[in-house]
């Protein structure tokens, strides 16, 4: 408190007065205050709230078109057969067109099966297992087939 | 000399065994040209072409013999006027994008087995609205067709899911609903009572009794009453894609 009082008496001893008007002058020549919202970036910050608004709007976006219902999101398939002898099994359908040499099969395992996992678009797919590309063999495994019209029968996966 | 001769045989037969499986055997220029005379019309009434095509190169890979795939050829572009036909007498513009996949759909329908009958009365019913759904139950009705229910209640499986305005995934778990149930004995009736909630209808399992006026969903536990083993064939992960009913049938006639 003394040193405060004391400080007071050592400035008063100096100070001057302003001119007249000289106070209005300076406050004139101030730029006018900017109201903003509290939450609004100031100048030269407005990057990270932008990136941050474009990263959201991504996540959103993306996460819609994951979970969009149906559309052309393709399905991976488990697709099966026992054939412990055989030395090729291929998948032959609609999906390639009916070309062999597309789809192979891995194994056989230890106790003889062929698999794959193939990606497929929702839609109607017709399909045989082409056994050391001379034999085809319906999936036994198929809740539906279909006389393909020359003697045997395609497997029929709706997806 | 006969040294030089058995070289040569044996080399051949060496050469022979290498060679991948018996290629197709040709098809002959004339042949070639009443598939492309199939083809050319098809295109000319913007048919769906693809569908003529996928016949010709499975009766190829499947070294079928040539005649026979241009007679499966021509077989299934009749069919598939059959089925053009039908769908604009039922008030569809063929040209709309999911006419042109309902085409297909139908052809193949008819292909199976499928009556024209059953089908123009399920179409005459879309009243040339709602393709994509109209689509998804003929779909479902093939399949369920091939699974050998009879024809009768999978006409009135796919009216009911074309009044209820299903969607195709969920037509598709109706059709494996309705196979599971067939293969495990249950009537037509039976099916389509667990399916839409009428408990008069199901002889079967626990849950059947006693649920009154409720709106049951079919995979509820009516449906596992009867059978209901889980489906074989391939498996697969995402949406619609998996085996069995699951969750109540929505929408309304």
């Amino acid at each position: 408190m003394n040193a405060d009082a004391e400080m007071e008496r050592a400035l008063a001893a100096v100070r001057k007065n302003a001119p007249p008007g000289f106070t209005t002058r300076v406050m004139a020549n101030l730029p006018a205050e900017q109201r903003r919202p509290a939450w609004w970036p100031a100048r030269g910050q407005w990057l990270v709230p932008v990136l941050a608004g474009v990263a959201l709007a991504l996540l959103v976006f993306g996460l819609g078109w994951w979970v969009r219902p149906g559309a052309d999101r393709a399905m991976v398939v488990h697709f099966e057969i026992h054939a412990p002898g055989a030395r090729q099994v291929e998948l032959v359908g609609s999906f390639t067109e009916w070309q062999t040499d597309r789809i192979e099969l891995r194994g056989p395992d230890a106790s003889g099966h062929w698999t794959a996992e193939v990606p497929l678009p929702p839609g109607r797919h017709e399909y045989l297992f082409l056994v050391d590309g001379q034999s085809w063999v319906t999936d036994p495994r198929a809740e539906v087939r279909r006389s393909d019209g020359f003697g045997r029968e395609n497997a029929v996966l709706a997806l | 000399m006969s040294r030089y001769i058995m070289l040569i045989v044996g080399g051949w037969l060496a050469g022979v065994s290498l060679l991948p499986a018996a290629e197709s055997p040709p098809l002959a220029a004339e042949q070639i040209a009443r598939l492309e005379a199939c083809l050319a019309e098809a295109r000319e009434q913007a048919a769906p072409v693809h569908l003529l095509r996928q016949r010709w190169e499975e009766g190829l890979a499947k070294n079928v013999d040539p005649e026979l795939v241009v007679q499966a050829v021509q077989q299934r572009w009749q069919l598939l006027q059959q089925a053009r036909a039908l769908l604009v007498s039922g008030g569809y513009v063929l040209e709309a994008p999911p006419v042109v996949d309902l085409q297909a759909t139908v052809t193949l329908a008819l292909e199976s087995g499928l009556s024209l009958e059953t089908l123009t009365d399920l179409v005459g019913k879309g009243e040339g609205r709602y393709a994509g759904r109209l689509q998804g139950v003929v779909e479902a009705g093939e399949s369920m067709f091939l699974a050998g229910l009879d024809e009768s209640t999978v006409k009135n499986l796919m009216s009911d899911g074309l009044a209820r305005n299903l969607r195709r995934v969920e037509m598709l778990r109706v059709a494996r609903y309705a196979t599971q149930q067939h293969r495990a004995g249950a009537s037509g009736e039976q099916i389509r009572g667990s399916l839409w909630g009428d408990p008069s209808a199901w002889q079967g399992g626990g849950g059947g009794s006693g649920s009154g006026g409720r709106r049951r969903g079919w995979g509820s536990e009516a449906g596992s009453g009867v059978g209901g083993g889980a489906g074989q064939g391939p498996s697969s992960r995402g949406d619609g894609g998996s085996v069995g009913p699951a969750g109540a049938v929505h929408g309304q006639p």
